[in-house]
């Protein structure tokens, strides 16, 4: 009886002894708020400061959601991470990708539909908002895999200081390519520097520019299949004017940082970038930093890639899906952008904030490269992105050819030509609309 | 009929236990490397195995098994041109790279052999200094030093009177241009071990040859060079196996790949279809043919220099 009596005290013992250990885990459990990470590509100069800004102002709003940003150098590496991440059952919630990524991630990832984020945890105000072209940005195969949320397009900034220095009026830049090549021999002549310098990378933003701009196209739907066309005459007349500029000794054959360094350290006048590293560059100049517009070929109209990123989110997890969705919309939301335009130079995609003194009007008439920014938006076209999954290793061999032709080592005809053959093996059988 | 039945079992007892310990034996010595074998098998085998698969298939990272292709991939692999000239490319990166942290290390490690040991920490120290410079920051040095407008090579060169060199846009200067990078980050390395191996040859020895009247160069061709066998045996595997590696973070920060492809090599080129293009298939055929061509390699050097390699006993 006594033995009975013992082991009842010993249990009672433990059993309160458990559940004063377990009851305030589960209460914790029920409290604890949800964690989602944002993946994003804004360093310390390069919107960084405004994604922490953004999740402080989240985060006090919505006291039962935690954001984890986590920042990196660009959108390759950012890629290359998350499909390691997805593989490894773990993937982040909110994530920034780049346009040239768009067809891949609609082919090939297990991206959450905004379809699916509407009905299952409403937004149709939110979406209501925005015009319908720029819902229509992130979508593939008629499925609107994300959000449009930085838009950028290029400008040229130039050293109003080094032009006044070549006897060149700075409050009337050079407006077209002829232009430029005027400029270009002055300034080679009287200070021994580069005039304007394109940088460029992988994703094919500054080759499209040219292309674009001298009346080519990149793809075409022929018959139903998408078909690589940068090699008709015109792209090759853009391209080819671009290694003119360089053959000439009024441009060089440069990356964006090299270009950007060339810029800082007087060793060009002008550099062509996106009006997303306004604020950056800004804060770097110690000369009279200006911006004009994207140089016209010919009679031509400018037509410029628009740059930056769509959101997308990857979370399984309801709870998760819906504060990334709610995240999501605190981000686009005209206080969100409002901090993102300041920051960075990225142009807001909400209607009206630009003339809305609460927001951004101050700010944008303050700020003359804004405005040229700005003045850039009707001449933005859509950045392509090489449909299918070998679209990367496409875009890949168009850049390839863009170094052999500024390099000098190919003609513009025969390295574009060679190109197009590829990449039409590449995407063969990419069904197209149109 | 008990003493029978006693001697029986114990005859039987006795066969048993010789049985068992004849298993035992050959056995045991299995049990013991079985430790090892289960993580070279899991860290090394299965891997090889799973990029044997993989290159089987087409895909990315997530859907690996979407389209069979099979032993097609090799066909077409073999027969690119664009994988011809990767090859050769990593066959030129080998040449500079066993000109630069196999040859001169050990050549610089024989001239420095003699100097006091002050001289010797000096030098040490100077070579070896880039080696523990963590590789990414390293390499961005030479970003600066290669910059086409205000860089250091091209301001010496201006200096000079000459045209400035694009480096790293021009297809003939890129490959020396990326490979010198790596060979700065690496030769301390080598050289500190070619050094070691030549400190270890017994000074009894050129001694006492030197007392029966052996001159420098009999002394260097007879003694010296054949005991250094091991550890040269050593350096040119160690080279040859990981050249391509040692030159795989100054193209990932210096070039990409580029221009065109043209400072790209074959371990380059696997990192860039697996993980920038993510076509997996296709980066594992390449991975596949790179333990081919590499394992085959270390296997010949290991059959033809081993006998002509003297160890001392």
């Amino acid at each position: 009886m006594r033995r009975h009596k013992s082991l009842l005290k010993f249990a009672a013992v433990h059993l309160i002894l458990a559940l004063c250990i377990v009851l305030p885990l589960s209460t914790a459990g029920a409290q604890d708020p949800i964690t989602i990470e944002y993946w994003n590509i804004n360093t310390d100069t390069f919107g960084g400061p405004q994604v922490e800004a953004l999740i402080a102002s989240f985060e006090a709003a919505n006291p039962d959601i935690n954001v984890e940003p986590r920042s990196f150098s660009e959108y390759q590496v950012l890629q290359q991470t998350l499909e390691t991440a997805i593989a490894g059952g773990n993937p982040p919630d909110v994530v920034q990708t780049g346009y040239p990524y768009l067809n891949y991630v609609g082919s090939s990832l297990p991206y959450v539909p905004i379809r699916e984020l509407v009905e299952k945890y409403g937004g149709e105000e939110f979406l209501a908002q925005f015009p319908q072209n720029i819902l229509d940005i992130p979508v593939v195969n008629g499925e609107q895999i994300g959000m449009a949320y930085s838009l950028s397009v290029p400008v040229v900034y130039y050293n109003a200081d080094l032009m006044r220095e070549a006897g060149l009026d700075p409050d009337n830049p050079p407006q077209t390519i002829d232009e430029w090549r005027e400029a270009g021999q002055i300034i080679k002549d009287t200070l021994g520097i580069y005039a304007i310098v394109w940088g460029y990378e992988q994703d094919n933003w500054t080759t499209q520019g040219f292309i674009n701009s001298a009346g080519g196209e990149l793809l075409a739907c022929v018959d139903g299949e998408y078909r690589a066309v940068f090699d008709s005459e015109e792209a090759i007349r853009g391209m080819q004017t671009w290694r003119e500029l360089i053959e000439a000794g009024y441009s060089f054959d440069a990356s964006n940082e090299e270009a950007r360094q060339a810029l800082l350290a007087r060793q060009t006048v002008a550099w062509v970038h996106s009006i997303a590293a306004r604020a950056g560059i800004q804060r770097d100049a110690d000369f009279d930093l200006r911006a004009t517009v994207y140089p016209q070929h010919d009679d031509l109209p400018v037509r410029v890639p628009a740059g930056g990123n769509f959101l997308v989110i990857y979370s399984q997890d309801p709870a998760k899906q819906e504060a990334a969705w709610k995240f999501m919309q605190h981000l686009m939301s005209p206080e969100g952008f409002t901090e993102w335009t300041k920051g960075t130079g990225y142009v807001p995609l909400l209607p009206g904030l630009t003339e809305d003194p609460a927001y951004l009007a101050d700010f944008v008439a303050e700020n003359p490269i804004q405005q040229v920014g700005m003045e850039m938006l009707d001449k933005a076209v859509t950045w392509v992105s090489f449909p299918g999954p070998n679209g990367l290793a496409a875009g890949l061999r168009l850049h390839e050819a863009t170094e052999l032709i500024l390099s000098g080592q190919e003609s513009a005809e025969v390295a574009l030509r060679d190109a197009a053959l590829e990449v039409n093996d590449l995407i063969a059988g990419e069904t197209c609309e149109g | 009929m008990t003493a029978q039945t006693s001697l029986g079992q114990r005859v039987r007892h006795l066969l048993g236990q010789q049985v068992l310990a004849g298993i035992g034996s050959r056995l045991m010595p299995y049990l013991y490397l079985a430790p090892a074998l289960f993580f070279i098998g899991l860290f090394v085998l299965w891997p090889v195995a799973r990029a044997f698969y993989n290159s089987l298939y087409d895909g990315n990272l997530l859907f690996p098994y979407r389209e069979y292709v099979g032993p097609q991939r090799y066909v077409d692999l073999l027969t690119n041109p664009r994988f011809h000239q990767i090859l050769i490319q990593s066959a030129y990166y080998l040449a500079l790279m066993l000109a630069g942290v196999f040859a001169l290390p050990i050549l610089l490690a024989l001239l420095t052999l003699n100097v006091t040991p002050r001289e010797v920490g000096f030098f040490q120290s100077v070579f070896f200094l880039p080696t523990v410079i963590a590789a990414n920051i390293a390499v961005s040095v030479w970003i600066w030093f290669y910059n086409p407008t205000g860089g250091l090579f091209n301001t010496v060169i201006k200096a000079l009177g000459i045209e400035p060199v694009v480096w790293l846009r021009n297809k003939d200067t890129v490959i020396p241009a990326v490979a010198l990078v790596a060979i700065w980050k690496q030769f301390g390395f080598h050289y500190l071990l070619a050094l070691a191996g030549l400190k270890s040859i017994s000074t009894d020895l050129t001694e006492a040859a030197a007392v029966d009247g052996a001159n420098n160069r009999t002394i260097m061709r007879r003694i010296i060079l054949p005991l250094f066998g091991p550890t040269a045996l050593f350096l040119l595997v160690i080279t040859l196996i990981q050249g391509l590696e040692f030159t795989f973070v100054p193209i990932e920060v210096l070039t990409r790949g580029g221009p065109a492809g043209a400072s790209s090599n074959l371990v380059y080129s696997i990192y860039q279809e697996g993980f920038r293009t993510f076509r997996v298939g296709l980066a594992s055929a390449q991975s596949v043919v790179l333990i081919a061509l590499f394992g085959g390699l270390a296997y010949v050097q290991y059959r033809m220099l081993e006998r002509n390699v003297q160890y001392e006993r």
